[in-house]
């Protein structure tokens, strides 16, 4: 035996401290989503900037009506796209062992924005066909995506998806570019150029439930199954050898993570770096096991859309593309945590 | 008895197609059994066609009498465990948190971890003497210590059966020790282990029994004292090799 035997843990050794400090930060940021919600339902321009007394709820009908039928729904939706873009990158990652996979680069970014665009340039844009469309080509693009894989005769099962999916974006992407070559350019391709960067405006109750049937059970799938996740994350062997990671699991998984994005896609367009960067945030804060970093990606991401989507409709008298503050608050808040000294590490 | 046994195995991984031939191997419950041969000699190869891995073309693999393939791959998990060669890990994990995927096996897909497999994780970290880094993060180790720390991963799987690929090749001499009397120490309570190895003395300080192969093809198979020779060595090897004797243990030398 060796010689450097330590005595056995008594089995009621207390919690490690991380825990607790991981309870902590999980109960501390839904508080904070909790108070945002509550001030996104009252900031606007409505009666006048930067918020809506109130009092005013009383008795004006249009400020119910507003409250009740746009920024309710609205905040809603910010949360389960922001929530279902994390989830998805986090388990995506763990899935393709690459800490930078994007939720969408299965086909389902560029196959929602090349539905988009065609219902724009053929369909003349009305918001049910775009949202069709953008739908439909997102399931496309994941299905071409699986099943090219599957026709591929190199490399293991993760090579082969990473190929695929690239490949399926870039033909999907061309599709695009040809759309918006085909598009007039005073019409269609400002409605094109404005869809791609992403957006909640014109989302109300019904984009909210459906939203809510295709995550609602995907998220609740991933959160119980979070365990595993981290053993899919192993190399394809070991995996095996462990008992997991058949190519069924894997699909579940892989359709499981990519069918929201589908469905937030379709609905709010491109909206990038939320699921690139929540997730290491959260494997940052809490460590690589999605046992801790799944439901702590899940609530950062919900927070971090609503707060930017809550700046996008009230900064300017107009609305900012969602896409391009998600990039601009994202990529900041990514450069801060990153080169915050590491504090976590304890042993020798 | 046997707990795992190799008949006219014929197996190997595609495009290459069948890289071993008609291999025939017993690995007996309580023996150390090392595998021998060159670089590309098909080592690697015969340990994932011996859980069921890589594609068998012909011939047969059983655990205990029974056929591999009438065994689900979670099944199998729990008797056969696997200690990879270089085992990439892409995300931080602690250590505890990684020898905890050991407890696979055993636990529901809805299960997580309990108290119970907590304990027989830091039993396995113990074992291989590494218990004293289990709060760090896989990617601060050293090579020799992350090696161990995947051993107790496959521990924490208590198999019947262990196969180890080249387990010392991050390991310093200190850490050598370590792990022959580990090995040992399993063995005498009942596990079969086999694992490959580029140094043969280290194997036949270790293991009880040998299988040479050279080219996909055994050489021989058997006791220690009967393969352990220099006609076998030097044929498998492709090169004149001297076996030296030092304080009754064999020692193996270029002539």
């Amino acid at each position: 035996m060796p010689s450097k035997t330590s005595a056995p843990k008594a089995p009621n050794a207390p919690k490690p401290l991380h825990q607790a400090r991981h309870g902590r930060l999980l109960l501390g940021l839904a508080a904070l989503l909790a108070v945002t919600f509550f001030l996104a339902l009252f900031l606007g321009r409505y009666p006048s900037p930067p918020w809506l007394p109130p009092s005013l709820l009383a008795d004006d009908r249009v400020a119910q009506s507003l409250v009740w039928n746009l920024r309710l729904p609205r905040a809603l939706l910010a949360i389960l796209v922001g929530a279902s873009l994390s989830a998805s990158g986090t388990v995506l990652q763990l899935l393709f062992r690459n800490p930078l996979v994007e939720p969408g680069f299965l086909g389902v970014s560029q196959g929602a924005a090349f539905g988009a665009s065609l219902a724009f340039v053929m369909l003349g844009g009305a918001v049910a066909a775009v949202q069709g469309l953008a739908a439909l080509f997102a399931l496309i693009g994941l299905a071409l995506a699986v099943f090219l894989a599957r026709r591929i005769r190199y490399g293991g099962w993760v090579l082969r998806l990473v190929l695929s999916g690239i490949a399926v974006s870039a033909l999907f992407a061309a599709g695009v570019g040809l759309m918006k070559y085909a598009a007039d350019p005073l019409k269609q391709l400002p409605d094109i150029v404005f869809w791609l960067l992403g957006g909640l405006w014109g989302s109300g109750w019904g984009q909210f439930w459906l939203i809510l049937a295709v995550s609602l059970p995907c998220l609740t799938l991933l959160i119980v199954l979070r365990w595993r996740l981290d053993l899919l994350s192993l190399e394809e062997a070991t995996a095996r050898s462990l008992g997991v990671g058949e190519r069924s699991e894997r699909l579940l998984v892989l359709l499981a993570a990519v069918l929201p994005v589908a469905a937030a896609t379709a609905i709010a367009g491109i909206i990038g770096w939320v699921g690139l960067i929540i997730p290491q945030l959260a494997r940052r804060l809490s460590g690589a096991s999605s046992r801790t970093s799944l439901p702590l990606a899940m609530l950062l991401g919900a927070l971090f859309l609503l707060v930017t989507d809550t700046l996008a409709r009230t900064l300017t008298s107009g609305e900012i593309p969602l896409g391009i503050l998600t990039a601009l608050l994202g990529a900041l808040l990514f450069l801060w945590v990153m080169t915050l000294p590491e504090t976590k590490e304890v042993g020798k | 008895m046997i707990a795992l046994e190799a008949k006219k195995l014929c197996a190997g991984y595609p495009p290459r197609g069948t890289v071993l031939w008609e291999v025939d191997l017993d690995l007996p419950a309580g023996q150390v059994t090392a595998i021998l041969g060159p670089n590309g000699s098909g080592k690697t190869t015969l340990l994932h066609a011996l859980i069921g891995l890589a594609p068998r073309s012909s011939g047969e693999v059983r655990f205990s009498g029974k056929l591999l393939q009438d065994y689900t791959r979670r099944e199998l998990s729990r008797h056969v465990g696997l200690v990879p060669q270089e085992e990439r890990v892409a995300f931080e994990f602690t250590v505890l948190e990684y020898v905890l995927f050991g407890r696979a096996p055993h636990l529901g897909p809805l299960q997580t971890p309990g108290r119970e497999d907590v304990e027989i994780a830091h039993q396995a970290l113990a074992r291989t003497g590494v218990e004293a880094l289990h709060e760090r993060r896989l990617p601060s180790l050293s090579g020799g210590e992350r090696q161990l720390v995947v051993i107790a991963r496959a521990l924490a799987q208590e198999p019947q059966v262990l196969l180890l690929d080249e387990p010392t090749a991050h390991l310093d001499l200190g850490n050598h020790g370590r792990l022959r009397s580990l090995l040992r120490e399993l063995a005498r309570k009942g596990t079969a282990i086999c694992f490959t190895a580029h140094d043969p003395n280290f194997a036949a300080s270790c293991a009880d029994r040998l299988l040479l192969i050279r080219g996909g093809r055994v050489v021989a198979e058997g006791p220690l004292r009967q393969t352990f020779q220099e006609s076998l060595l030097s044929e498998v090897y492709g090169i004149p090799l001297r076996v030296l004797r030092r304080e009754g243990w064999p020692l193996l030398v270029e002539s």
